[in-house]
């Protein structure tokens, strides 16, 4: 046991004198909870906006002020010609365009039926289906208005917006940093410190040593699980105190879910060390592999049922997907264990599936 | 003109002083062996004199050129043969030579030739086209050696170039270092193996970054009153705080 | 200049000699593009949505019925209360759940006035907000039915205001055009930048570096002798992604090609003057990886990828002045998607030709041959 411990700590040491990999641990979640904070956001505001007034009436101009004082947008210019459109489209200049047909305002006030362009760049698209809406609601309610009186047989919407009434958009990222950082941590860097170790040939004269196989992969492992617990720490830290997350649930289920996503993201690592001698396709497994999929397909950035059928059942083997749904469900929801019992036996079930998948792997690999 | 000459040759990492102001001269055609044990300095200084390393302090010149100012003219004239061999490994050994020959700016009809040459001496007719990296370690080790001659340098740096190679190997290898030194080409290499230093033509043994003694084998047994090599260096080594 | 092609042929007998990292390099770049591009979709739909009818009449049927038929909704349960309803919320079995109160039908006919209620499950803000606002619009044009069922003619007045939209770009308001373009630059500058790196990390790690160092070989005909094999292997990897573009997503080419490509190009002397940067640091592959990896966060992140770079607050907008990726990916999806020409993209080509000779200037002048 004592050796095990000293083993431990040598790995400590290793890992502690390679100041650059550890400041860059801990700065990849400062940067990432500082962008997804502050910089990301969805909200719609001071979008550019053309006007071609071809009407040039009160109501042209009262219209265009309205779209202009809501907030939303911002003038960028008014165009003389329709032929001026398609190139501050294509300069990529305005987001969205308001086109005014000559004799609006005549045509209107004689109850002729008139129209309104509302021409949107698309390619961004639901940045261009909220500012359509946006602008078609203000011209809809000046026209409510205009007219006069209020309507009969009116169903109103009563909406309530459940776990976050102030739809903070900042903090429904913090469970999927931590999850990619934990992965980052646990299972990418366990896997090249293995494969390293392989490569270099010292695995092989620790293998002749007096310790074990078991130990001295948990020797190699337990460094990492102490150092994702921590940035793990760190970043819920980070969401409740700077970026106001709620923390609606219980601590300690938390954190023994945390650990438990640390356990399983551990186990990968080692799988992954186990099936190749190569620190830089170790690498490329981990980081293409894992992490990409998970980033992506796990649900933390792209909503899961908007994709494709194959890719949603797909999105149930990865791992992050579970527990990003129990860190929101804890810290938002404020639900407890027996909510998310589904979650965590599958999490348990694949930290068991990847220990035994790379127990048998080391066992034929000394043999 | 000596072909390598240090003067008060000195490199400090902040505090710590890896080469503390060693003086020496090599001549043409000689083999200089560098002894001492892990940790005494001798890497520090091989790569100070290969232009790898800038020196805090002091003087010193290879082939005529000086290790500060000239560091490109001396690479021109200087061959090097490290611990870790620097072979490619997923080349094969006449891509290797090749690439080496290529690289020191000679032309392709001499590079054929230097080839040719190399494949015939060290006996590697069958394996020219296998990658390096299947090679037994003696191979590889004589095949570094003889690439680092490649471009016909006048000065060949080899640090502990024996390292991990069983007696008789090291044997064959040493008869390649011999041949090499009767050329011509000055052989400066480190060492941390006693029983080499009665092979080279003048040593020097290096403790904690000193040179403690620097004459012919037989000088230093004789100086020390020991009948080898290592009587000479164990004397040194004990009045002294190793870092073993 | 001989010196360098001895480099190049190396380099590239290498790699092709490595077939299992020849094959990553290639093909997951690629899977990681087709799959991507299948998930990357910022569309709000396939919402579960829950319905507690608690009229069961004529309108609240037609309600329901209304939900049913869109596809941005997928009615999966009917709640007995508004109990079950809160549950089925914490349960994260619906996205939001829908209360039809009773007496809904009545009360429009006896108070001209009924509501409804609407539970959202907001803790992705923006999707709720979008949901809201997609269920509120169909409650409103049952609003708008019964109303001109009721009233006939009293509506007409109101019609005579239509409002068109087009949709410019992407009329099919498909989310893949939009991502497509990016991801696939992403990807080359996260495998550009990453395997120049770990490819001169590891050369230092064993050894032939150092003895690279040792010859006459300068600065510059080492550099030149790591880019462009990479540089080579990056459009190769690009043209493949475009095909892949092209023939699966159908992802348009408006513009020029040629323009293109020469985008593709400067983008990747630049991503492996980057590479050379961080190899320069670094010394084993752990901390070359982690030195990529930390960037290239920051510069998706910031580039527009993701959301659009004009809401980003002040200091985010200064930081991604120099951001390659924001560049590039304002170039190419105006290329691909818009037609734009030379003309139109001159400023993105002169940021991007600017940061890839001072990265790579100064990736050759951090370059120590002696330490």
């Amino acid at each position: 046991m004592n050796r095990f411990f000293v083993f431990v700590r040598k790995e400590f040491y290793h890992i502690l004198r390679d100041r650059r990999t550890l400041l860059i641990l801990f700065g990849i979640p400062l940067a990432q909870v500082l962008l997804f904070g502050f910089a990301l956001t969805n909200e719609i505001k001071d979008a550019r906006i053309a006007i071609l007034d071809q009407d040039k009436s009160v109501y042209s101009k009262e219209i265009g002020n309205r779209l202009l004082s809501s907030g939303y947008f911002k003038l960028a210019g008014y165009l003389q010609s329709p032929k001026q459109l398609e190139a501050i489209f294509r300069k990529g200049q305005i987001k969205l365009a308001l086109v005014f047909p000559p004799g609006f305002s005549d045509d209107w006030q004689h109850g002729k039926k008139t129209q309104i362009q509302i021409l949107a760049d698309a390619s961004e698209q639901n940045t261009a289906i909220a500012l359509n809406g946006y602008a078609s609601a203000i011209i809809q309610d000046f026209a409510a208005n205009a007219t006069g009186g209020s309507r009969p047989m009116s169903i109103e919407i009563a909406s309530r917006m459940v776990f976050n009434p102030n739809l903070k958009g900042a903090f429904v990222f913090v469970p999927g940093v931590m999850a990619m950082v934990l992965l980052l941590v646990s299972a990418m860097m366990t896997s090249i410190t293995l494969a390293r170790e392989k490569e270099t040939g010292t695995m092989e004269v620790l293998f002749v040593s007096p310790l074990n196989q078991i130990q001295i992969i948990l020797g190699k492992v337990i460094p990492y699980l102490v150092l994702s617990f921590i940035n793990g720490c760190v970043i819920l830290l980070l969401g409740v105190f700077v970026l106001g997350m709620p923390m609606a649930g219980n601590l300690i289920l938390l954190l023994a879910e945390t650990l438990l996503f640390i356990f399983l993201s551990l186990s990968i690592g080692i799988f992954i060390s186990s099936i190749t001698n190569s620190q830089v396709v170790a690498m490329f497994m981990s980081l293409m592999i894992l992490l990409m999929p998970t980033i992506f397909l796990s649900g933390f950035i792209f909503p899961i049922e908007s994709m494709p059928v194959f890719l949603q059942y797909f999105s149930n083997i990865i791992p992050a997907k579970y527990f990003i749904n129990i860190v929101k469900g804890i810290m938002i929801k404020g639900i407890g264990l027996s909510y998310l019992i589904r979650e965590t036996l599958i999490l348990l079930g694949m930290a068991a599936l990847f220990i035994l998948l790379s127990l048998r792997n080391l066992k034929t690999r000394v043999s | 003109m000596s072909t390598v000459i240090a003067n008060n040759l000195t490199k400090k990492f902040g505090p710590f002083t890896a080469t503390d102001s060693i003086t020496f001269q090599v001549e043409r055609g000689e083999i200089f062996g560098f002894l001492g044990a892990n940790g005494a300095g001798k890497t520090t200084a091989i790569r100070m004199l290969c232009g790898l390393l800038r020196p805090s302090s002091g003087e010193a010149q290879v082939a005529g050129y000086d290790v500060y100012r000239q560091a490109d003219k001396i690479k021109e004239r200087i061959g090097y043969m490290s611990q870790k061999f620097s072979l490619y490994e997923d080349l094969s050994i006449r891509e290797n030579i090749k690439f080496y020959g290529g690289i020191y700016g000679l032309s392709r009809p001499v590079i054929k030739e230097k080839t040719q040459h190399i494949i015939e001496e060290l006996q590697l007719e069958n394996v020219v086209d296998k990658l390096v990296g299947s090679l037994p370690l003696g191979w590889k080790q004589r095949l570094a050696f003889s690439v680092a001659l490649v471009h016909d340098p006048e000065v060949v740096f080899l640090d502990e170039p024996t390292g991990g190679v069983d007696p008789l190997t090291r044997r064959q290898f040493w008869e390649m270092i011999y041949a090499a030194a009767a050329r011509g080409t000055t052989i400066f290499i480190t060492t941390h193996y006693m029983d080499e230093a009665e092979y080279c033509n003048r040593v020097s043994i290096m403790v904690d970054g000193k040179i403690q003694a620097l004459d012919t084998p037989t000088g230093l047994k004789k100086s020390f009153g020991v009948d080898s090599m290592d009587g000479v260096f164990q004397i040194l080594a004990r009045g002294t705080s190793t870092k073993g | 200049m001989n010196r360098i092609a001895f480099l190049i042929e190396k380099e590239f007998k290498q790699i092709f000699r490595n077939t299992i990292l020849l094959r990553i390099m290639i093909m997951m770049p690629i899977m990681q593009l087709i799959l991507l591009s299948y998930a990357a979709n910022f569309e709000v739909k396939n919402l579960k949505m829950a319905i507690i009818d608690q009229d069961r009449s004529t309108y609240s049927q037609r309600l329901i019925s209304k939900f049913a038929h869109i596809h941005n909704f997928q009615l999966v349960a009917y709640p007995a209360s508004y109990k079950m309803g809160e549950e089925s919320l914490l349960k994260n079995q619906v996205d939001l759940v829908m209360v039809i109160p009773p007496h809904f039908e009545s009360n429009l006919y006896r108070d001209q006035k009924s509501a409804v209620q609407l539970m959202v499950n907001a803790i992705d803000g923006s999707k709720a907000g979008i949901a809201n606002s997609y269920a509120s619009a169909i409650i409103n044009d049952l609003n708008s039915e019964i109303l001109v069922e009721n009233y006939p003619l009293a509506t007409q007045n109101n019609n005579t205001l239509e409002i068109t939209n087009q949709y410019w770009y992407n009329p099919r308001l498909e989310y893949r055009t939009f991502m497509v373009p990016g991801i696939l630059f992403e990807l080359l500058i996260l495998v550009g930048g990453l395997i120049s790196a770990l490819n001169i990390v590891r050369e230092k790690e064993i050894g032939t570096q150092e003895q690279l160092n040792v010859t006459p070989i300068k600065k510059y005909q080492f550099v030149l002798g790591k880019l462009i094999p990479f540089v080579v292997i990056g459009m190769v990897q690009f043209t493949m992604g475009l095909l892949v573009a092209h023939f699966i997503f159908r992802i348009p080419q408006e513009g020029s090609l040629a323009l293109l490509y020469a985008f593709a190009f400067i983008f990747l002397i630049l991503s492996t003057g980057i590479g050379l940067l961080i190899s320069n640091v670094s010394s084993t592959l752990q901390q070359a990886m982690f030195a990529a990896f930390f960037m290239l966060v920051l510069f998706i992140l910031l580039s527009g990828l993701f959301s659009s770079t004009e809401n980003m607050p002040k200091w985010a907008q200064y930081l991604n002045v120099i951001n390659p990726l924001k560049y590039i990916i304002e170039a190419g999806r105006n290329i691909m998607l818009k037609g734009s020409n030379w003309y139109d993209l001159q400023s993105q080509f002169l940021a991007l030709a600017l940061m890839a000779v001072g990265i790579n200037a100064l990736a050759m002048l951090q370059y120590r041959k002696t330490s």
